[in-house]
């Protein structure tokens, strides 16, 4: 057997490659046997030596000898080596035969991996059951996942989110030795699931400020706070705990948490080759679900397959629901309800409806501009009726609203969707029969189909079975929205007659194909003007992309309205503003008034400019009417009308 | 010394499978799967000539870059989530929907592991969408036949849960 100090230094580097826990070759000094021998250690420990060298302390790697090498600060290799070259403190032997190379021992479990491929995983791996099952199975996992990696990632976690100077983590000496790995573990699992913490640093800050005082007793409320055993201790359920809103679940580790390893994990029995759906790895579980839409099929699986339920939970689905809804831009517009505020028995069966809603119920995003114009118009809730504020919230009592299925999937798409929340606002509808017949906020409302209409009929041309052009009373609407926010809402509600005092008159003109009196002008232009905006039809959506909309509806006396929505606060800010066309008569004897109204706020008495100077603006830009378009339809004066003061408000 | 462009695309590589079969596939092929394009990158190092050993059967390998090579010159079609519908056809095009119609369900699950493995995305999402389309109107009984499911443990809450579900979508509402 070699004495230690027969052994040198076998990798002539610099001091500074040799860091605590860096592995080395050594090499014996002479040989026995007729060979050198090896022996691999690690550095643990290293210090100056003068001299420009480093001392680096070693250990043999399986045994317990001792090492101590002065290693130079400064190397410069040798450009040629010599047969046998000589550093201080090293030796090179050119012929030392290096051990026989045996290739890298098969990788045939988790633990025969690197210790830092191991801790890279472990890294990887949320806290929680898991993390807990694979260090009760797992030898090196459980050396590596250790009290310092435990520490380190809960510090890492703090200071991340910049929490440093409002949570802090007990010191690990006043918890007992027995409690350490546990108290870890479960802090580790609490921060980590409690979602955002960062959210508490103002607030805790503000109250500690604010002389906040601790229970109990009574005593002053310092910062930071030290999550301990005790917090850990509050914790009784992890499902309960999962189930909180994330602020309730954090506030409620201030006042203490059971971390329960829960049951005891299966042994583990090795990886198993794919045999089955539930074999394959989560992620592409979850991929494979993704493409699902749901209905039927996923809920059968979610019945046999309990990997795949184990994906499409709870999360899943309020994920993709919240995607639905943000990929058609509408979120200013439709809102799950609060999870939490649904029954936990009636959670799944509610994600899993209003997903199948959602999807089933076709393009929402028609709905997205006339919402908006409606709430912007003062729509009202039923019951009792309030005031009708976007979002729309969706929630179990509309899933429930859907009772059946195949009479939900036979209505047209606007229809069906306006099943599911029309009971928010003050006109429901009902199903519509075979017959195109059903109600709509007590009134009749009949559907029309493609076929039913005359081929001179004004909305023939623009027919959409998706919105199809309704009767409501003795009213027709080129499509079903246009009949909820335009005859029902804006006529009944907005009203423009019954709302004056909300809805300003900017500008106003009436025309006629003959000249009948003073105020009548004859202007075939605008005349023009006019009959191509009765004959436009609805473009509702169109209001997300700040453009104008359009709106027709006649009535069986030959009336007809038109109402183009050039802003409804969500577009030009936070005012509306519509153009409106009346027309009314026949032959020489028709006539039309257009009128601009706004429900900005009145500024100033003056010229309309001067009153309502954001709506002057608005509407003389080319996108929205242009200035053009307003001298032909208003006349030159309106450019006096429309004058801003200078500097007077904001663009 | 830097290889010009147009000799590394004519370059060949060589590929083995788990059982030892050797593919020898052009340059761009075999880069279509990043993780064969690192290996190359690595490789290239040492020796032009290594063969590139891949932890997949033959017949696994041959698909996949079967796959590759189709596809390095037609950028495959970005697939809906969820489908609109269950004819894939009308989604990825003929080519990949019958490339992906393969009878075996374990050859798909092979597929998307390989994909996976080779972090081959699109041919992942593929095979994915593949074994969403076939989940269609399928009892839980077939459900489970076709992908070896086998019947589980259930607490009389979880099942009466499950039921609950289903009994939603099938009867038609949530009444």
């Amino acid at each position: 057997m070699m004495r230690p100090s027969s052994f040198r230094h076998g990798q002539a580097l610099r001091a500074c490659r040799y860091k605590e826990g860096v592995r080395v070759l050594l090499v014996s000094d002479v040989k026995v046997n007729d060979r050198y021998d090896w022996v691999e250690a690690a550095v643990y420990a290293t210090a100056p030596s003068g001299a420009g060298k480093t001392r680096v302390h070693m250990r043999a790697i399986h045994s317990t000898e001792m090492f101590v090498v002065d290693v130079p600060n400064v190397y410069t290799p040798f450009k040629k080596l010599p047969p046998k070259a000589v550093s201080s403190g090293f030796w090179y032997k050119e012929s030392t035969p290096p051990p026989p190379f045996t290739g890298f021992t098969s990788i045939r479990s988790l633990g025969d991996l690197p210790h830092d491929c191991i801790s890279n995983i472990a890294n990887y791996m949320p806290f929680g059951t898991d993390m807990c099952r694979v260090r009760l199975v797992c030898r090196a996992f459980r050396a590596i996942v250790n009290t310092n990696f435990l520490t380190n990632r809960i510090e890492t976690f703090i200071s991340t989110r910049g929490l440093t100077d409002v949570v802090r983590m007990e010191d690990a000496a006043d918890v007992s030795p027995a409690n350490l790995p546990k108290y870890l573990l479960g802090l580790s699992w609490i921060l980590e699931k409690g979602g955002d913490w960062a959210g508490w640093g103002g607030p805790l800050r503000c109250a500690a400020h604010g002389g906040l005082e601790r229970h109990p007793p009574l005593r002053p409320f310092f910062l930071p706070i030290k999550l301990g055993w005790r917090e850990v201790q509050k914790v009784t359920s992890m499902r309960i705990s999962l189930k909180q809103p994330e602020a309730i679940r954090q506030y409620m580790v201030s006042s203490g948490f059971w971390y329960k390893e829960s049951t005891p994990p299966p042994p583990f029995t090795g990886f198993t080759s794919i045999r089955s759906l539930g074999d394959l790895p989560h992620d592409c579980i979850s991929n494979i679900a993704n493409y699902m839409p749901f209905g039927t099929d996923m809920c059968r699986v979610r019945l046999v397959c309990r990997a795949f339920r184990a994906i499409v939970n709870t999360n899943f689905l309020t994920n993709r629901i919240e995607t639905f809804i943000s990929t058609r831009g509408l979120t200013d517009v439709v809102r799950m309800e609060d999870a939490a505020d649904v029954s936990p028995a009636n959670l799944p069966k509610y994600l899993l409806g209003l997903s199948w809603i959602l999807e089933k119920g076709g393009d929402w995003a028609g709905w997205g501009g006339p919402l908006r114009c409606a709430a912007h118009g003062g729509l009202e809730r039923h019951p009792p009726l309030r005031p009708f504020f976007l979002p729309i919230k969706l929630g179990w009592r509309e899933v429930q609203k859907v009772t059946s299925m195949r009479i939900f999937l036979k209505q047209p798409e606007t229809i069906r969707q306006y099943m599911v929340f029309g009971h928010l606002l003050e006109f429901a509808v009902g199903p519509i029969n075979e017959h195109g017949h059903g109600r709509l906020g007590g009134q009749g409302l009949q559907v029309k189909r493609s076929g039913s209409l005359a081929l001179n009929h004004p909305f023939a041309a623009t027919f959409n079975r998706k919105d199809p052009v309704c009767q409501v009373g003795s009213h027709v609407y080129p499509t079903f929205t246009d009949a909820v926010v335009m005859g029902r809402v804006v006529k009944e509600r907005l009203g423009f007659e019954f709302h004056q005092n909300q809805w300003k008159l900017v500008l106003e003109v009436s025309i006629s194909r003959r000249t009948h009196g003073r105020r009548h002008m004859q202007n075939p232009a605008a005349w023009a003007y006019m009959t191509h905006l009765l004959e436009t039809p609805s473009t509702f959506q169109r209001v997300a992309k700040d453009v104008p909309i359009t709106n027709t509806h006649t009535n069986t006396l030959g009336t007809s309205t038109t109402i183009v929505f050039l802003s409804c606060g969500a577009a030009g800010g936070p005012f509306g503003v519509v153009m409106i066309v009346q027309k009314s008569g026949t032959g020489d004897a028709e006539n039309a008034n257009i009128m601009i109204r706004t429900s900005e706020r009145q500024a100033d008495e003056g010229f309309p400019g001067e009153r309502y100077p954001r709506t002057a603006r608005f509407i003389r830009r080319d996108d929205v009417v242009g200035l053009e378009t307003l001298r032909m339809i208003f006349g030159d004066g309106v450019d006096s009308q429309l004058a801003v003061r200078a500097g007077g408000f904001p663009t | 010394m830097e290889t010009a462009p147009m000799e590394t695309e004519q370059r060949l590589v060589k590929l083995s499978s788990s059982q030892g079969d050797v593919f020898e596939v052009e340059f761009g092929t075999a880069c279509y799967a990043d993780v064969v394009k690192q290996m190359i990158d690595f490789t290239s190092e040492s020796s032009d000539a290594e063969t590139i050993p891949l932890n997949l059967k033959t017949t696994v390998l041959e698909k996949v870059l079967q796959y590759c090579d189709y596809h390095r010159d037609n950028e495959p079609k970005e697939i809906p989530k969820p489908l609109p519908t269950t004819n894939l056809g009308e989604i990825v095009g003929d080519w990949d929907a019958a490339f992906i119609n393969v009878d075996d369900e374990n050859m798909l699950y092979e597929l998307i592991l390989a994909a996976n493995y080779l972090d081959i995305k699109p041919l992942l999402d593929l095979a994915c969408a593949k074994a969403a389309c076939a989940i269609k109107h399928m009892t839980p009984d077939a459900i489970r036949e076709h992908f070896n499911l086998q019947p589980e443990q259930m607490t009389p809450e979880e099942e009466q849960e499950m039921l609950e579900e289903l009994k939603w979508c099938t009867d038609g509402g949530a009444a």
